[in-house]
C-alpha cells in the first residue's frame, strides 16, 4: 500500500502537465454509444454449469429475439462524408485476470472480457453510412441462435454461475485515415423470478440547466437553446429516467454458494459530450460517490463555453449518453448557442 | 622565542607516532576489505586490532639542504609512508611539501628507514603512517650548541622514550580536549622543555615526553618544581597545544592546565589500512562507514538512502525509498534493525529514513547470499546496527532543513547507564498552506503531510554479566488531503502509517560461549480514510532471537540460533465492496464492514559453522529450518547455504556461495476468502562467485557474478474451480530469474576523501502471468525495475572546513509496456488500452548529477555546519513515467524531480 501512496505522491508532486484532449469534447471521429434493442435476452430457466461441462444444452430455447443494434457515431466536421463500418460478435471467451482494486483478484468483475474480440469473431454485418448533422446512422441486426448461445456458454461457463452471459459486439468504423473501435454487450440471463422483465434501455427525459447555482434548474428546450457568452459556465443536470428493479445472482465468496439478490433500483450513469467547450466532470451517476461528501442526487455537471469564436451560428451540439449497469444505453442530443 | 633543537622535536614526533599507533582505534571506514565494527553481539566477528605499532629499527638522517641551512631556513615536511609487513618502507610520498630541497631530502631519507613492522591481531601487517620531519638550523637552537656547519645536518636517530625528569612532585595537572566536540584527546604525548638557566633545566634534557594523556584526556607532569618551561601536548591528528609556563615553586600546588585543540585540517594525521581475514559468512556484503552514511550527495544526509547507490539495488524513480534488489519485489527483501524486522525504512515519498543518523553505527547490505541468521526473505537484506558503545559525555546535535527538524542527545545516566534520545518532526503541513493560494468561494485543496519519529536507547554494562540494552523507536506518517469544491463536492482523503518497536538485548560471554538474547515487541498500524471508506490495520509483533556461538577449535567456530516471530494482525474495514455478481459499468457497492483477526507465526532454528581448514580457506556451511503458521496454514522449509572464501594473499580473495531461501506469501494472499490458503512458500536458489582485490592501501575492487532463480511466486489468478465455483485468486505459478555482474571500486574513507564507483550489469526476468487454458504458456519477461546498466560515481573530499561531494548516476531506462490505441467500451464508458508485449520497450536512459557542499565552523565547545544538497544539478528531464490521453493515442513523459536544492543547518556539541 505504501508503494501506491508513494507513487501517487510522486506523480502528484511531479505534475502531469500534458495538454491532452478533453474526453468530453468531440473533436474528431468518435463512437459515443452502441445501443442494442433488446438490451437483454431472457432465458426461461437457469443453466447449470454442470450441464455446460457435460455439453447438455437442452434447457436452451430454440428461438431468440432479433437484436437491433444502433451506434452513435459522431464527427464535428464530416458533413456528407462516408464512413465504413463492420460489426463483429464474440463470446466472453478469455476472461483475463486483472489485478483489480476490488479486494484482490478473481472477483466476478474480473471475469468480464474488457478488450476487443479475438480474431475468430463472427461478422454480424458491414456497410457504409454518411455523416449528416454530425452523426452517422449505423444499424445492424444480431440474430442469436441456440448454437451460438451454447458456444458462448462453453467459452464462458461462469456465465452460468453468475446467471449473466455477455455476448460481445464489436463495431469498427473507418473514415479516411481515421478509425474507431468500440465494444458493447448483449446480456443473456435466465429468468430468476416470474415477474422479471428483460432489461430496458434507460431513456432520459431531457436535460435541465441553470446559469448559476442560485437558480432553479429548468428543462432545456432543444428548439430554443440557451445562449451563453464565450467562456461562460452553464450547469446541467440529467432529467429523469427509470431506474429498474431486477434480480441478480450473487456468489458468496466465503461459502462459494449463490443466492438471488433483489436490486431495487439500478444505477444510471450519464456521460456528457459537446462539440466545443468541456464538461467537468464528464460523467455523473445516480449513486453517491464513496469519496464525496455530497448527497446521492448531486448529478450536476458544469459546462464551460469556449473562449474562442465558433463557426457561424455559434451552435454547440451536446450529447448525453445514459447507461445502466446491465449494458443498456440510450443517447439524448441537444444544443447551446455561444454568442459570437 | 627560543627554538627547540631539531633532535628533540624529532624525538617528540616519533614518540607521538609510536604512541598514536598503539592507541588510536582503527577507523572502520579506512579498512580495505570492510570488517564489522565491534558487534553488540559477542558472537559477532572480532574486528582487526592494531596490537603493536611500528617502531623505527634503523633510522636514516636526512641531508639538510645546504642553501636553506646557510640561509637559516627551517621547515617541516610531512610524508605519507607505507610500511609493509616486513617493516620495509615501500612508498614515501610528500603530503605537506616545504620546497627548497627539503621535500627531496625528507623523501630520500624516509625510503631508507627500516621499521619493526606493525602487528595487527598479533601478526605483522602493512600499515600507512604520516610522518613529519622537522628541519631546524642548529645555529638557531638555544641549547645543544654545536658548531654550525655548511655540511648537512644529521638528525638524531629515533629515540627510546626517555624517563621523566626527577619524577618527585606533580608540577602540572591538565586535560586536553578536542575543539568543537569536547572529546578528550587520549594518547597524546606531553613533552616538557625546560628553559635554560634553571637548575632543573641544567639537569634535564631539552625536551622529552613526560606523560601520555589517559582515556579522559588527562595527564600529570611530575618533575622538579620551579623554573620556566614550555609544554607541548601533541596528538597525531590534532593540532599541538603549546604553553609557556612558570612551574610552581616547591610546595606550591600544581598548575591546572586546560587545553582545547582543533583537529588537524584534513582529518587524522595518519591512517592505517588493515587487510585481515574476513569473519563474514556471505559472498557479498557492503558495509558503510559513518562518514559515508551522511555525506553522499543527493541523499539529503540520509544514511539509508546511501544503500540505493550500491551494486544490486535498482534506482527508484523520484528517489522513492523502495528497495528493489536484483529485480525482486520490495517485500522479498528483509529490513532489520538490530536483528529485528521493521516494516519500513523511510518516511513518505522522498522523506528521510525513520532512524536518526547519529544512532546508526553501521549498515550492512547483502544483495543476496546472506547467512542463515536471516530468513523469511528471498532477495536481499539490509541490517542496520545501532550504536551501543558506552557514552562518557553529553553530546547532542540539532538539524534543521526546510522539510523537518530533528534533535539528538546522548550522555551518561545514573547507574552506569548510557542513554540517548532523538526525535524529528516535519513541518510541511505548516508551510504548505502558506505557499498554496486559497481563494474564497472556489475549490480549495489542503494537504497536510506530517511525519515524525523518535528513538531512545539505554545501555548498561554489567561487567562479567555482559551488556544489557534497550532500544525503543517508532515512526509515523500521515497525509490528509481535504478538497472542497462546490461543483464536485468535498473530498477528504487521509492515510497514516506507523510503527513502534521495543528491542531489548542481553549479550554475555561465559564458559567459552557467547550469547545474545534479544526479545522485541512491535506495533504496526496503517489507516486509510476516503469519504465513506475507512479502514484500520494494526499488528502486534513479538520477536525473539537468541544466538549462541563457541569456538570449538582454533579453526572452527559454531554459531547457532533461534529466530521467532509472532504476529497478531487485525483488520477493520468499512469498504464499498461490490457484490460478487456480474455488472457492466459502475453500480452500487454496499458498504461492507470487514473484520479480520489473523495470528501468523514463524519460528526458525539455524546453525552455521565457520571452519578454516587451511589458513587461507574458510568454509561457512549453514542450515536454517523455518516453520510458518500463516493464516492457519502450516508450512516448513529447510534452507541449506554455503560460502567458501579463499584468501591466497592479503590483497586478494575468491568467494563462492550457494544457498536456498524461503519466504511465506503475504498474509492477505493466504486469506481463505480473499486469497488462497493453498499457496506454497516462495523460494529461491542463489549462486555467487566473487573476488576482492586490493590495489592500494585504500583502493579495492569487489566483483560478484550471480545467478538466482525464484520459484512459486504468488500471482493473481482469474481461474475458477467450476466444480465448486471457487475462484483461485492467487496461484503459486510465478517464476523468476536474475543474473548479472556487480562491481564496486572503492576508495575507503581516508583523511580527506572517499568515493566509489558502482556498476551493475543485470537482467531480471519473471513469469508474471498464470497460464490460462488454451492460451500459449507465458514466457519470461523483464521485471518492472529491470535495469541493464546501473552506474554510480560517488566522491566526497574535504578541503579544510569545507566538504564537497558529487554523485553521478547513469542508469538504463526501466521496461515499459507500449500502449497503442484503445477500444472504447460502450458499456463501461471507458477506453481499454491495446497493450503491446509486456515490458518490451525501455524508458529513456536516466542520468543525473547531484552535488553537496558543507561548511563546518568549529567553536570551542560546539560545531556548526551548513550544507547545500543539490539534486539534479543540470536539471535533466529524466522521464519517470508516461501518461496518456483518454484514448491512449497520445502520450507524454512525466519528468523526474527537477533541480532541487536542500539547505540544511546542523549544530553539534
Amino acid at each position: 500500500m505504501k508503494t501506491r501512496v508513494c507513487w501517487l505522491f510522486a506523480v502528484l508532486t511531479a505534475g502531469c502537465g500534458a495538454d491532452f484532449d478533453d474526453i468530453s469534447q468531440i473533436k474528431d471521429l468518435r463512437i459515443l454509444a452502441i445501443t442494442a434493442e433488446p438490451a437483454e435476452i431472457l432465458l426461461p430457466e437457469r443453466i447449470d454449469v454442470k450441464d455446460i461441462l457435460a455439453r447438455d444444452f437442452a434447457k436452451l430455447p430454440a428461438d431468440y429475439p432479433q437484436v437491433k443494434v444502433h451506434a452513435l457515431v459522431v464527427h464535428p466536421a464530416a458533413e456528407g462524408r462516408e464512413v465504413s463500418w463492420r460489426l463483429l460478435a464474440c463470446s466472453n471467451s478469455r476472461p483475463r485476470g486483472r489485478n483489480g482494486m476490488n479486494m484482490g483478484p478473481g472477483r466476478a468483475s474480473d471475469s468480464i472480457m474488457r478488450g476487443p474480440c479475438p480474431a475468430d469473431a463472427i461478422e454480424v454485418g458491414r456497410g457504409t453510412a454518411v455523416f449528416a448533422d454530425k452523426e452517422a446512422a449505423i444499424a445492424a441486426t444480431l440474430l442469436p441462435t441456440r448454437e451460438a448461445i451454447a458456444a458462448s456458454y462453453l467459452s464462458d461457463p461462469l456465465g452460468a454461475v453468475y446467471d449473466s452471459l455477455p455476448i460481445t459486439l464489436q463495431l469498427e468504423v473507418v473514415m479516411g485515415g481515421a478509425s474507431a473501435v468500440a465494444v458493447k454487450r448483449v446480456i443473456v440471463s435466465p429468468r430468476l423470478s416470474p415477474e422479471q422483465k428483460p432489461n430496458a434501455n434507460p431513456v432520459l427525459s431531457g436535460l435541465l440547466w441553470r446559469r448559476t447555482r442560485d437558480e432553479k434548474p429548468i428543462p432545456l428546450d432543444p428548439d430554443q437553446p440557451p445562449v451563453v457568452a464565450p467562456g461562460e459556465k452553464l450547469y446541467f443536470q440529467p432529467g429523469t429516467a427509470e431506474r429498474e428493479p431486477y434480480d441478480a445472482t450473487v456468489l458468496d465468496s466465503a461459502t462459494f454458494t449463490t443466492r438471488i439478490e433483489h436490486v431495487t433500483a439500478e444505477t444510471l450513469r450519464f456521460a456528457f459530450f459537446a462539440t466545443a467547450g468541456g464538461f467537468s466532470p464528464p460523467q455523473r451517476d445516480t449513486e453517491p460517490s464513496v469519496l464525496l461528501d455530497k448527497g446521492p442526487d448531486f448529478i450536476e455537471t458544469t459546462w464551460r463555453a469556449p473562449k474562442d469564436a465558433l463557426p457561424v451560428g455559434g451552435r454547440v451540439d451536446i450529447w448525453v449518453v445514459t447507461r445502466d449497469e446491465r449494458a443498456g444505453s440510450s443517447a439524448l442530443r441537444t444544443a447551446v448557442i455561444v454568442r459570437q | 622565542m627560543a627554538r627547540l633543537a631539531p633532535v628533540r622535536l624529532r624525538d617528540v614526533s616519533c614518540a607521538v607516532l609510536a604512541v598514536l599507533l598503539a592507541a588510536v582505534p582503527l577507523p572502520a571506514g579506512a579498512q580495505d576489505f570492510q570488517q564489522r565494527k565491534p558487534d553488540p553481539s559477542p558472537a559477532a566477528p572480532k574486528p582487526p586490532v592494531l596490537t603493536r605499532a611500528p617502531r623505527i629499527k634503523k633510522n636514516v638522517d636526512p641531508v639538510y639542504p645546504a642553501e636553506a641551512l646557510a640561509a637559516g631556513i627551517s621547515a617541516d615536511v610531512t610524508l605519507q609512508i607505507d610500511i609493509d609487513a616486513d617493516g620495509h618502507v615501500t612508498a614515501a610520498q610528500v603530503k605537506k611539501p616545504a620546497g627548497q630541497g627539503f621535500d627531496e631530502a625528507a623523501a630520500a631519507a624516509a625510503t631508507e628507514i627500516e621499521f619493526e613492522p606493525a602487528e595487527i591481531d598479533g601478526k605483522p601487517g602493512p600499515i600507512r603512517i604520516e610522518y613529519t620531519i622537522h628541519f631546524v638550523p642548529k645555529q638557531a637552537l638555544p641549547q645543544a650548541p654545536e658548531p654550525a656547519s655548511a655540511a648537512p645536518v644529521p638528525l638524531a636517530p629515533a629515540p627510546v622514550l626517555a624517563p621523566p625528569v626527577a619524577a618527585d612532585v606533580v608540577v602540572i595537572r591538565g586535560r586536553i580536549r578536542e575543539k568543537g566536540t569536547r572529546d578528550p584527546v587520549a594518547g597524546a604525548d606531553v613533552a616538557l622543555s625546560r628553559t635554560a638557566g634553571s637548575a632543573a633545566a641544567a639537569a634535564a634534557p631539552a625536551s622529552e615526553v613526560v606523560a601520555t594523556t589517559d582515556a579522559d584526556g588527562r595527564f600529570e607532569v611530575r618533575g622538579a618544581p620551579g623554573g620556566r618551561a614550555r609544554l607541548l601536548i601533541s596528538a597525531g591528528d590534532h593540532e599541538t597545544c603549546i604553553r609557556d609556563i612558570d612551574l610552581p615553586a616547591a610546595g606550591a600546588p600544581p598548575i591546572d592546565l586546560q587545553c582545547i585543540v582543533d583537529r588537524r585540517r584534513g582529518g587524522p594525521r595518519y591512517e592505517t589500512v588493515v587487510q585481515a581475514p574476513r569473519e563474514g559468512e556471505e559472498v557479498t556484503r557492503h558495509s558503510l562507514s559513518r562518514a559515508e552514511l551522511t555525506t553522499v550527495p543527493g541523499t539529503f544526509g540520509d544514511p539509508l538512502r546511501v544503500i540505493q547507490n550500491l551494486p544490486g539495488v535498482a534506482r527508484m524513480p523520484y528517489g522513492l525509498g523502495l528497495l528493489v534488489i536484483r529485480g525482486a519485489s520490495p517485500q522479498d527483501s528483509g529490513v532489520y534493525v538490530d536483528g529485528h524486522k521493521v516494516p519500513l525504512l523511510y518516511h513518505f515519498a522522498v522523506g528521510p529514513s525513520v532512524l536518526t543518523p547519529a544512532l546508526i553505527d553501521r549498515i550492512d547490505f547483502y544483495p543476496g547470499g546472506f547467512g542463515v541468521r536471516y530468513g523469511r526473505a528471498t532477495a536481499g537484506v539490509v541490517d542496520v546496527t545501532t550504536r551501543t558503545d558506552p557514552v562518557a559525555r553529553v553530546h547532542g546535535s540539532a538539524d534543521i532543513n526546510f522539510l523537518d527538524s530533528s534533535a539528538y542527545v546522548e550522555g551518561p545516566l545514573p547507574g552506569g547507564v548510557s542513554g540517548s534520545a532523538a526525535a524529528r518532526r516535519s513541518y510541511i503541513d505548516v508551510l504548505l498552506p502558506l505557499v498554496i493560494p486559497q481563494r474564497q468561494g472556489s475549490a480549495t485543496v489542503i494537504a497536510t503531510p506530517v511525519y515524525w519519529d523518535y528513538q531512545t536507547r539505554a545501555t548498561k554494562e554489567l561487567g562479567r554479566y555482559g551488556r544489557l540494552s534497550l532500544f525503543i523507536f517508532g515512526s509515523h506518517d500521515s497525509i490528509d488531503v481535504v478538497s472542497s469544491d462546490p461543483a464536485r463536492g468535498d473530498v477528504n482523503v487521509g492515510t497514516d502509517i506507523g510503527f513502534h518497536r521495543v528491542i531489548a538485548a542481553w549479550a554475555i560471554s561465559a564458559g567459552g560461549w557467547t550469547s545474545r538474547l534479544s526479545p522485541s515487541y512491535g506495533y504496526d498500524s496503517f489507516g486509510l480514510s476516503a469519504g465513506k471508506i475507512g479502514g484500520q490495520f494494526a499488528a502486534h509483533v513479538l520477536g525473539l532471537r537468541e544466538e549462541l556461538s563457541r569456538k570449538l577449535s582454533s579453526s572452527l567456530r559454531l554459531v547457532t540460533g533461534l529466530d521467532g516471530e509472532l504476529r497478531f494482525d487485525g483488520l477493520d474495514f468499512e469498504a464499498p465492496l461490490p457484490l460478487e455478481r456480474r455488472t457492466y459499468g459502475r453500480t452500487m457497492r454496499p458498504i461492507t464492514h470487514l473484520q479480520r483477526t489473523l495470528a501468523n507465526s514463524g519460528a526458525a532454528a539455524y546453525v552455521e559453522a565457520l571452519w578454516d581448514p587451511h589458513p587461507h580457506l574458510r568454509l561457512v556451511p549453514g542450515l536454517r529450518f523455518d516453520w510458518f503458521d500463516y493464516s492457519a496454514t502450516d508450512k516448513t522449509s529447510f534452507d541449506p547455504r554455503i560460502v567458501m572464501r579463499w584468501t591466497p594473499r592479503d590483497t586478494f580473495a575468491l568467494k563462492l556461495g550457494a544457498g536456498v531461501f524461503h519466504q511465506p506469501p503475504l498474509p492477505q494472499q493466504l486469506d481463505a476468502q480473499f486469497g488462497n490458503p493453498r499457496l506454497r512458500l516462495m523460494w529461491a536458489d542463489q549462486y555467487h562467485v566473487g573476488v576482492e582485490q586490493g590495489f592500494t592501501a585504500a583502493v579495492s575492487l569487489d566483483a560478484t557474478v550471480y545467478y538466482l532463480r525464484r520459484h512459486d511466486m504468488a500471482l493473481a489468478s482469474a481461474r475458477t474451480d467450476l466444480a465448486t465455483g471457487a475462484p483461485e485468486r492467487y496461484a503459486s505459478a510465478g517464476r523468476g530469474r536474475a543474473y548479472g555482474l556487480e562491481l564496486r571500486l572503492k576508495h575507503a574513507v581516508t583523511h580527506n576523501f572517499y568515493g566509489w564507483i558502482s556498476y551493475t550489469l543485470s537482467r531480471s526476468e519473471v513469469i508474471g502471468r498464470v497460464p490460462e487454458p488454451g492460451a500459449p504458456a507465458p514466457d519470461f519477461r523483464p521485471t518492472q525495475f529491470d535495469q541493464t546498466h546501473n552506474l554510480s560515481f560517488v566522491a566526497s573530499r574535504t578541503f579544510g572546513a569545507w566538504e564537497v561531494g558529487a554523485r553521478f548516476r547513469l542508469v538504463s531506462g526501466i521496461p515499459e509496456t507500449p500502449l497503442a490505441g484503445s477500444t472504447f467500451d460502450g458499456d463501461f464508458n471507458s477506453y481499454e488500452p491495446r497493450s503491446g508485449a509486456p515490458f518490451s520497450v525501455r524508458r529513456q536512459t536516466f542520468h543525473q548529477l547531484d552535488g553537496r557542499v558543507e561548511r563546518t565552523f568549529t567553536f570551542d565547545v560546539w560545531r556548526f555546519s551548513i550544507f547545500l544538497d543539490l539534486q539534479n544539478v543540470y536539471n535533466a528531464e529524466n522521464p519517470e513515467a508516461t501518461i496518456y490521453d483518454y484514448r491512449y493515442r497520445k502520450s507524454a513523459p512525466v519528468r523526474g524531480l527537477p533541480i532541487l536544492p536542500i539547505l540544511g543547518l546542523r549544530g553539534r556539541f
